[in-house]
């Protein structure tokens, strides 16, 4: 993971105390896994957009992380590993509570009243992009709606800011998985929202 | 061509919807809430006393201990049993004298 995303060491280094806590030190568990916890939070907070499942999942994946710390072996970085946790535990999250969104793209349009209309005006009007507020909970409901593995892999991109390196190594898969997968993801977000956008053009 | 078109104005259009997310997503940035420490820890105990998995490994250890200690008590008897068997060439021929397996049986 870039070292400029993943929060610096401060202290002893992360292999330090991963030896510590593998020879039987609890507390290097907590000093490690602080260090990174507000990133991982957010990302899992990002994809569910909701606190109390966020806390849940997250204190999955701390056990999770607990267990499996004693055959940590280094070979990524360890934020690399914790965030690959992370994802996961959310993804299996996301694949359980499929049926049930937290929002839905026409909850967030009748709720802000937007309309293909609405949006081509607002586009046409002086100064109004700059809040973009609207087309953000568009995107975001309709990001909702989209299968577990395409809402995950373009929050990781388009949210999160990570690279298609980056993707590849959380999801353990190739450069070339990330790209159709991002593609076919962008595919579906383009056909939810067609009616949304290029009115602007017309 | 339709589709392509399509496709275009859909990335004129999403991109800086999603610099305009990225953004908001920074400003919402939350810290973690430490109560979730506190629930893991608890979480933590209660796994460990409900479903034994920590005893299950502390078990698995015990288990490899008191197979080594068998391994080597069954050794120190099949010697015992050539000692007695071939008095004759007992220096030459075991790993332990007589004398010295009185010595490994009391630190045994």
């Amino acid at each position: 993971m870039n070292s400029e995303k993943a929060p610096m060491e401060q202290g002893p280094r992360d292999l330090d105390l991963i030896e510590a806590f593998q020879g039987g030190d609890e507390k290097a568990f907590e000093t490690l896994v602080k260090r990174y916890q507000d990133r991982l939070f957010n990302m899992i907070f990002g994809m569910l957009r909701n606190h109390h499942e966020a806390e849940d999942v997250f204190q999955e994946v701390l056990i999770k992380v607990y267990k499996r710390l004693k055959d940590f072996r280094g070979e990524s970085g360890f934020f690399t590993w914790l965030y690959r946790v992370g994802v996961n535990a959310t993804w299996d999250h996301l694949r359980k509570r499929q049926r049930r969104p937290a929002f839905s793209l026409e909850a967030a349009i009748e709720e802000k009243r937007l309309s293909p209309k609405k949006l081509a005006d607002k586009a046409a009007g002086p100064g109004t992009k700059a809040q973009w507020s609207d087309e953000v909970a568009l995107v975001r409901a309709a990001l909702e709606e989209l299968n577990p593995k395409h809402r995950v892999i373009l929050v990781l991109k388009e949210e999160e800011g990570l690279s298609y390196e980056e993707i590849a190594r959380v999801l353990r898969c190739s450069i070339g998985t990330v790209e159709s997968r991002i593609f076919r993801a962008r595919e579906k977000l383009r056909k939810k929202l067609e009616p949304y956008f290029g009115v602007s053009k017309k | 061509m339709k589709r392509r078109e399509s496709q275009k104005q859909f990335e004129e259009w999403v991109q800086p919807v999603f610099s305009a997310l990225r953004q908001q997503r920074q400003k919402e940035a939350v810290k973690t809430p430490p109560e979730v420490w506190v629930k893991f820890r608890a979480r933590l105990e209660e796994e460990k006393e409900e479903t034994g998995w920590w005893r299950e490994e502390n078990r698995s250890l015990g288990f490899l201990g008191a197979s080594a200690v068998g391994v080597a008590a069954l050794l120190l008897v099949l010697n015992w049993a050539t000692i007695h068997q071939e008095e004759e060439n007992l220096a030459l021929n075991n790993f332990l004298t007589k004398s010295q397996y009185g010595k490994v049986l009391v630190v045994f």
